[in-house]
């Protein structure tokens, strides 16, 4: 391992002396927070509404309801509409207190969740719909902000070809730079926070747009109305 | 070909008047750089403040490396913090060895990568053949050009180059798979064959977009969703990243996630961006076992200690200026010769490779300045052309071996290449000037100031007459006289 403490050094000291060396006319930072920099023109309308139109551009399905009693049945209308046989779920309180997962198997859908255990990765990959909630969501790019710990695994928006996320409408933000603030102020950052903007896309053969090449290619969204308590 | 599939920078005149007459490459590019532009123009419409975050921007990468020592040994103590494994690599040598120590220590047989530019600028994956590793590529493009032993023409459209019946014919030799040019299902090919190699890679190596200093972040941005397989499913993530792409503080992501992808692909944001900070934690379901960050050189402090090219370190990678370069445009990726093209690759291959292999780069330029206003970070390229142009005329006298005429030929029909109306009138001249001064279809001599090129290089024929066309209009006189 001797070689890489000498390239340690190396490579730090060849950087400080190019910064010595190198020096341009400094300017003085701006505040990271300048007001108003991250505007952008928008659809008329709340933040949820901004979200909608964004959203479906994109090519996501959105269905708001009004109460979080009616995000099971929304999330089983979805599976049956799709044919899925299996599912995979986050297991976070909010997301236990929706029962959804109960609601799934009461209608013949086969739902892994992480108390499960058994193999994941398996369980995930052969789910035909995944289940997730979020941390936030920005309005203006329509972007799904998920997070992972115990009960919020990466696999579950990643491997099923159907990514369904349940979004309260409180936590539809404007911008990143509101959520990068939050988040900074949270502490400690998870291993990982995935940013979600529609389904897997490409256009590598001849710039045909084609979604669903590795990640899901058909993402939904179960929008609650403010007040009504639903996942994170 | 090399062992890198590159055929290197000095093949430029060659290579881009070959480019220059496929008329299938034209029309792909013409396609592609429209469409890229377009996006991008439709996109930063909608943001009001764009100049100010392009300045923002660019105070943050001044800031970074003005006070690169202190962030990068920031980046390593959270990283480190997070419980992740940073490395240090000088050069590519050093970070290939790296890479494969930490491969070997696994016993790794199989190796899924999402598109980084700093593993092509090392030749990873011929690193990785020769230990008896197999590296897939796995974004699609990337995918596409790695089986059929071809080098990316894009920084976003990897295989630009190739048309779905080109891509038809590779996955039915290379995968077995049932002959169709329908691009869903080629699509659905290559998820399959790819979907496989992540479920059983042991390790996934991933570039990094940016690395932010405060909390030991790595962010990748991404549209399919492979860069998310490759460092969640296998047991080991290796994040490789240059020097320069550290940023200070999480809030800086909010101004580079505006830039980038507008200014890429016209995006207003990309499909996926993950912020990857440490390994899995002990009670995380999935995630990779271990993260290991290599932080790389590679001649990136010498350019930090050139007042005059420093700027270039600040890129982000985003294409933007490829795009919109008329020299681009025309001739493509590949005449670049190495795996950094356009305007951005004309100003950081010398740097990298040297002006003896790459001095012919910063002339394949018109100048024209579409490059400095496309560009996320203001990065003011023309001028770093012209600083590159005037030492590498220097270098050559020195050495004494001028070969400035031969610029001044390249320059200028870079310059008839960015020239709709110089363009035009050169084709009709062509068509007069097929007749004249060739024998049996080759051109072995050209007039004037070209002499000296063409008893160097025998030209095709089509070759000298593009340079013919720029030269009659330009001087709007007879080209055969001897000078
Ligand atoms: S130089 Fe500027 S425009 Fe070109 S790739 Fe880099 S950031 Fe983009």
């Amino acid at each position: 391992m001797t070689w890489q403490r000498n390239d340690r050094e190396l490579v730090l000291g060849r950087v400080r002396a190019a910064v010595r060396r190198g020096t341009s006319p400094s300017r003085a930072r701006p505040p990271a927070d300048a007001g108003g920099l991250f505007e952008v023109a928008v659809p008329p309308g709340t933040p949820l509404d901004r979200f909608l139109a964004r959203f479906e551009e994109l090519g996501g399905n959105a269905r708001v309801v009004a109460s979080s009693e009616e995000v099971a049945p929304a999330v089983v209308g979805i599976a049956r509409e799709l044919g899925a046989e299996r599912a995979a779920l986050w297991e976070t309180p909010a997301m236990r207190a929706l029962g959804v997962r109960a609601a799934l198997n009461a209608a013949g859908v086969v739902a892994w969740s992480p108390t499960d255990g058994g193999d994941a990765r398996q369980a995930m990959a052969e789910a035909a719909v995944g289940v997730t909630g979020v941390d936030a969501v920005l309005a203006d790019t329509a972007t799904l902000i998920l997070g992972t710990d115990g009960t919020r695994p990466r696999g579950v928006s990643l491997l099923p070809p159907v990514h369904v996320a349940v979004i309260p409408e409180e936590r539809i933000l404007a911008t990143l730079a509101e959520w990068l603030a939050e988040a900074r102020a949270a502490g400690a950052m998870p291993s990982a926070y995935t940013f979600v903007s529609g389904p897997s896309r490409t256009a590598d053969i001849e710039l045909t747009l084609t979604v669903g090449v590795h990640g899901p290619g058909a993402v939904y969204a179960v929008v609650v109305r403010g007040g009504g308590s639903a996942a994170q | 070909m090399k062992a890198s599939g590159f055929t290197g920078p000095r093949e430029f005149p060659r290579a881009s008047e070959r480019a220059l007459h496929d008329v299938g490459l034209q029309t792909a590019l013409q396609r592609a750089t429209t469409r890229f532009r377009d996006g991008r123009t439709a996109a930063i419409a909608e943001v009001p403040h764009w100049e100010e975050l392009r300045q923002q921007a660019k105070a943050v990468k001044e800031d970074v490396l003005a006070h690169l020592d202190d962030y990068l040994e920031q980046l390593e103590r959270s990283v480190t913090a997070a419980g992740g494994r940073v490395h240090w690599a000088a050069d590519g040598e050093s970070a290939r060895r790296i890479i494969l120590g930490i491969a070997r220590e696994h016993g790794v047989k199989l190796v899924v990568k999402s598109k980084s530019m700093t593993s092509e600028e090392i030749d990873l994956d011929e690193a990785l053949e020769r230990a008896g590793i197999e590296p897939v590529e796995t974004d699609l493009g990337e995918f596409i050009v790695q089986i059929s032993g071809e080098r990316p023409s894009h920084i976003l459209a990897p295989a630009i180059h190739k048309t779905k019946e080109d891509v038809a014919a590779l996955f039915e030799r290379r995968l077995g798979a049932p002959y169709t040019e329908l691009v869903e299902e080629l699509t659905r090919t290559a998820r399959g064959h790819l979907r496989e190699k992540f479920l059983a890679a042991d390790m996934g190596i991933s570039g990094a977009n940016f690395a932010v200093a405060e909390t030991g972040t790595i962010v990748v941005v991404e549209n399919e969703g492979n860069a998310r397989m490759s460092t969640t499913l296998p047991p080991v993530h290796v994040a490789l990243m240059g020097i320069e792409k550290v940023l200070p503080r999480l809030d800086d992501l909010a101004t580079f996630l505006a830039l980038l992808p507008r200014s890429a692909s016209g995006q207003r944001m990309s499909s996926y961006v993950s912020l990857i900070t440490g390994p899995r934690r002990a009670a995380d379901v999935d995630g990779p076992r271990e993260l290991h960050l290599v932080i790389m050189d590679n001649a990136r402090s010498r350019m930090l200690g050139d007042p005059e090219l420093r700027e270039s370190l600040q890129c982000i990678r985003c294409g933007a200026c490829l795009n919109v370069c008329p020299v681009y445009q025309r001739a493509g990726g590949h005449a670049y010769g190495w795996v950094y093209s356009g305007p951005i690759g004309a100003v950081i291959t010398p740097q990298l490779r040297g002006v003896e292999e790459a001095g012919e780069l910063p002339f394949a330029s018109s100048l024209c300045g579409a490059c400095l206003e496309a560009c996320p970070v203001a990065i003011d390229l023309p001028r770093m052309l012209l600083a590159l142009r005037q030492r590498v005329v220097q270098q050559e006298r020195a050495a004494g071996a001028p070969r400035w005429w031969e610029r001044w030929a390249l320059a200028g029909w870079a310059r008839a290449m960015s020239s709709a109306r110089l363009y035009a009138v050169g084709a009709r001249a062509a068509r007069l000037a097929s007749f004249r001064g060739r024998t049996g279809g080759r051109i072995h001599r050209l007039p004037g100031p070209f002499r000296g090129w063409t008893e160097s290089r025998d030209f095709p024929p089509l070759a000298g007459e593009s340079f013919r066309e720029w030269w009659r209009a330009h001087r709007g006189g007879d080209t055969e006289h001897e000078a």
